[in-house]
This record gives C-alpha cells, sequence and structure tokens, in this order.
C-alpha cells in the first residue's frame, strides 16, 4: 500500500485518542454516584460568587461612567452659569443648528448719511415714534416710554385684544424666540428689512414684527392679521 | 465602556462553564475518586479542575461532546493526581518514566511516515500512555494549547512540557518501528 506523508498525524492522533478516553468516561457507570451535598454547595457557591463578581464590575465600570457624566454636566453648567462668553457661545450653536428658535440682533441698516436729521445725529437723541394709524376699537391703554425707549399697549375694549409696541436705540435690542408652530418670514416696513413671526391661535392669530431703521429698533407684537400689522408698522412717525 | 462588553461576553462563558460542570459532575467526581480514594481530596480535586476549567474557559466554547469530556478529563485527572502526588511517592510513575527514557534517542522525529492506517492504532497506544506524557500530547495537537498554557494548567515548567511532548511523540514512532518493522 502506498505510504502518504501526512503533515498533521499528531493532530488525528492525539484527537482520535481524545474522543476514546471521552468514550471510556461516558461509558462509566455513574448511577450509583452521589455527589456529597457540601461539594455540591461548594461549587454552587462558587459559580454563585462568579456570577456576583461579574455583574458587580458591571456595576462598578457603570458606576465610574455615571461618575464621569455627572462630572462633566456639572463642569459645563458651572461654566455656562459663570461664563458669559461660554452660555452665549452654546446659545448661538442651539439657534444655529436648532431650527426652533431664532435670534435677531439688531445691526444697523443705514449709513450715517441716512440718518433722518444732523441734529438727531450730533445729539444723540431719542426721538420716540408712535403709529399713526390704529385699527378700529383699538386706543392707548398703557405708556411705559421713558427717555430712551417707548413701550406702549392699545387696547380693543370689545374683545379684550392687545397690541404691544416698542422702540429702542439701536443695539440695545436683542430678540430670541421659538418658532415652533410658527411661520417666520421677512418683510419689509419702510424699505427696512424686518423679521415677521405669524403663530396661529384658536382665536387668530399673534403676529410679531421686528424691524431697526438704522437708530432705532423697533417691535410691534398683534392679534390681527400680518397685513393688517404692517400697516400700523408703516405709520409708525 | 469596553468591560460593558467584556462582562457580557463572559456570561456566556461563565453560563458555559456551569451547563459543562452539571451534565458531566458525577463522571468527574468518580474520575477523582478513582486516583483519590479519599473523599475530601476528591473535592478538592473537582473544586481545582473547575477552577481551571473556569480560567480556560474560551477552549471550551465551541468544542464538541466528546472533545468537551476529554478536555474535562485532562483536568480533573491532572487535577487528583496533582493531590495524590503531593501526598504519597507515585513510584509506577518513575518506572514509567524510566521506560521512557530508554526508547531510541536517535530517532528521527521529523521524517517519520504515518499512514491514515495506524492513526487508530496510535491512538489507542496513546490513549494507554501514562498520563504525564499523554495529557500535554493531546492538549497540544488536539486542542491546540501553546506550552505555556499547557505548563500552566500542569502546574509544569515549559521545559518540563516540551521534553514530555518530545518523549510522547519518540514512544508513538518507536511503536511504529517495532510493530510495522
Amino acid at each position: 500500500m502506498r505510504k502518504q506523508v501526512l503533515k498533521n498525524w499528531e493532530k488525528e492522533v492525539a484527537k482520535l485518542a481524545a474522543h476514546e478516553i471521552a468514550r471510556d468516561v461516558l461509558a462509566m457507570d455513574v448511577s450509583d454516584v452521589e455527589i456529597p451535598e457540601n461539594l455540591k454547595n461548594r461549587i454552587n457557591n462558587f459559580f454563585a460568587e462568579e456570577r456576583e463578581k461579574k455583574s458587580s464590575r458591571t456595576r462598578a465600570v457603570r458606576r465610574r461612567v455615571a461618575v464621569i457624566l455627572i462630572a462633566a454636566l456639572l463642569a459645563t453648567l458651572t461654566a455656562c452659569a459663570s461664563i458669559r462668553v461660554i452660555r452665549e457661545k452654546i446659545y448661538e450653536i442651539v439657534i444655529e443648528y436648532y431650527e426652533k428658535y431664532f435670534s435677531y440682533k439688531s445691526e444697523s441698516q443705514t449709513s450715517e448719511n441716512e440718518i433722518e436729521t444732523e441734529a438727531e445725529a450730533e445729539a444723540g437723541e431719542f426721538n420716540k415714534r408712535i403709529p399713526s394709524y390704529l385699527p378700529d376699537g383699538y386706543e392707548l391703554c398703557m405708556d411705559n416710554s421713558s427717555g430712551d425707549m417707548t413701550s406702549i399697549y392699545y387696547w380693543n375694549s370689545t374683545n379684550g385684544a392687545l397690541i404691544a409696541y416698542e422702540q429702542y436705540n439701536i443695539g440695545f435690542f436683542e430678540r430670541k424666540g421659538n418658532i415652533e408652530e410658527t411661520d417666520m418670514i421677512s418683510v419689509k416696513i419702510k424699505n427696512y428689512d424686518g423679521i415677521a413671526t405669524v403663530k396661529t391661535k384658536e382665536n387668530g392669530y399673534e403676529i410679531t414684527l421686528i424691524w431697526n431703521d438704522g437708530r432705532h429698533d423697533y417691535s410691534l407684537v398683534s392679534p390681527l392679521t400680518l397685513e393688517e400689522t404692517l400697516l400700523i408698522a408703516e405709520s409708525i412717525e | 465602556m469596553l468591560e460593558i462588553f467584556l462582562s457580557i461576553e463572559n456570561e456566556e462563558e461563565r453560563q458555559t462553564a456551569e451547563d459543562i460542570w452539571y451534565r458531566y459532575e458525577k463522571h468527574m467526581y468518580k474520575l477523582a475518586k478513582k486516583v483519590l480514594k479519599n473523599d475530601e481530596e476528591a473535592h478538592d480535586a473537582v473544586m481545582d479542575a473547575i477552577y481551571s476549567m473556569v480560567k480556560n474557559i474560551k477552549k471550551f466554547m465551541e468544542l464538541s461532546e466528546l472533545d468537551t469530556v476529554c478536555l474535562m478529563t485532562v483536568y480533573v485527572r491532572n487535577a487528583a493526581l496533582k493531590i495524590y502526588n503531593k501526598n504519597k511517592k507515585n513510584i509506577e510513575y518513575t518506572v514509567s518514566s524510566e521506560n521512557i527514557d530508554l526508547l531510541s534517542a536517535e530517532s528521527n522525529v521529523e521524517d517519520i511516515v504515518v499512514t491514515e492506517e495506524q492513526y487508530e492504532y496510535l491512538s489507542k497506544h496513546l490513549k494507554n500512555m501514562p498520563e504525564k506524557y499523554a495529557y500535554p500530547f493531546i492538549m497540544r495537537h488536539c486542542y491546540e494549547y501553546s506550552i505555556k498554557q499547557i505548563a500552566a494548567i500542569l502546574n509544569l515548567n515549559e521545559e518540563t512540557v516540551k521534553k514530555r511532548l518530545y518523549r510522547a511523540k519518540l514512544q508513538l514512532i518507536d511503536t511504529m518501528e517495532h510493530d510495522y518493522a
């Protein structure tokens, strides 16, 4: 018979021997074998300890991870609370990437040549302006204006609706808002760019107009339609 | 985070160790008692075997039933023999090792031709070889343990393991040369 040189003969021989040993062991009569109680308890306790060791290791790791996360969160919150730059940076990121919110900070849309009067420019006075047009039924309710700001409420006694008007020197006005369930539209008021947010409510609308004319920031909040609110805004003088 | 994933994998291994033990506990206990004839020592041998099995459980993960039983047998017998040798002089083993040492030292273990027909014959001879030679050979070639791992499990140094592997192979070759001459 031709003999073949086989490279793994040791493996084959070892495997066969292993299986023979296993068969001999399995063929043993163990019907009369009783594992003593104390040995059973020793083995059961050993496996129970192994189980406990693994789960306590997992618990220890989870605890460590939780401590690290809490420490990182506290550090972030402390930084936010105490350092304005960080707080504002985080807010900018939220506003930039999370479209539910908008931010408006006034930037002058005019050059110095377009300032209304030279006297105003030289004096740096706050020139109070109010709407000259109001829809039927609305009348002045409250005027909280001061030397450098205008804040007026107009009230409709028939339906209890309010129109709120504010005016500030440019640069002092910053508005941030939630525009969830709200439409945001670019508008023009007297050729100046502005933003209108339109929120539909059960009994009508809530329109917010924000714009500036290079000297002042304006805000107008009304329960009327966008067109009517724009008419009020156009009449401010 | 890595330890969490390791412990999930270890859960499966722990379960495997428990399954193996509870399936073959009577066989293993009987094996230990066969060597030691003493309940307390048999308990210790069984516990040592379980510790070793758990430490090396990865080897058991994908073995067939026969391979698992053989490997458990190696662990239990080894643990029992360790206790036996610690307590008493084992004269039989001294005689056996002398026999091995008398074998031809000139056989070249690399140039041996073995046919498939001879496998079964050799495997029976290996099975009946003293365990101190048979077990390292089986662990090395059947279960692919490294020399280092075999040394750790059988509580030997690596040089001793290498010598015993060599002597086991020599004995098999000698058997072949004499019986198939």
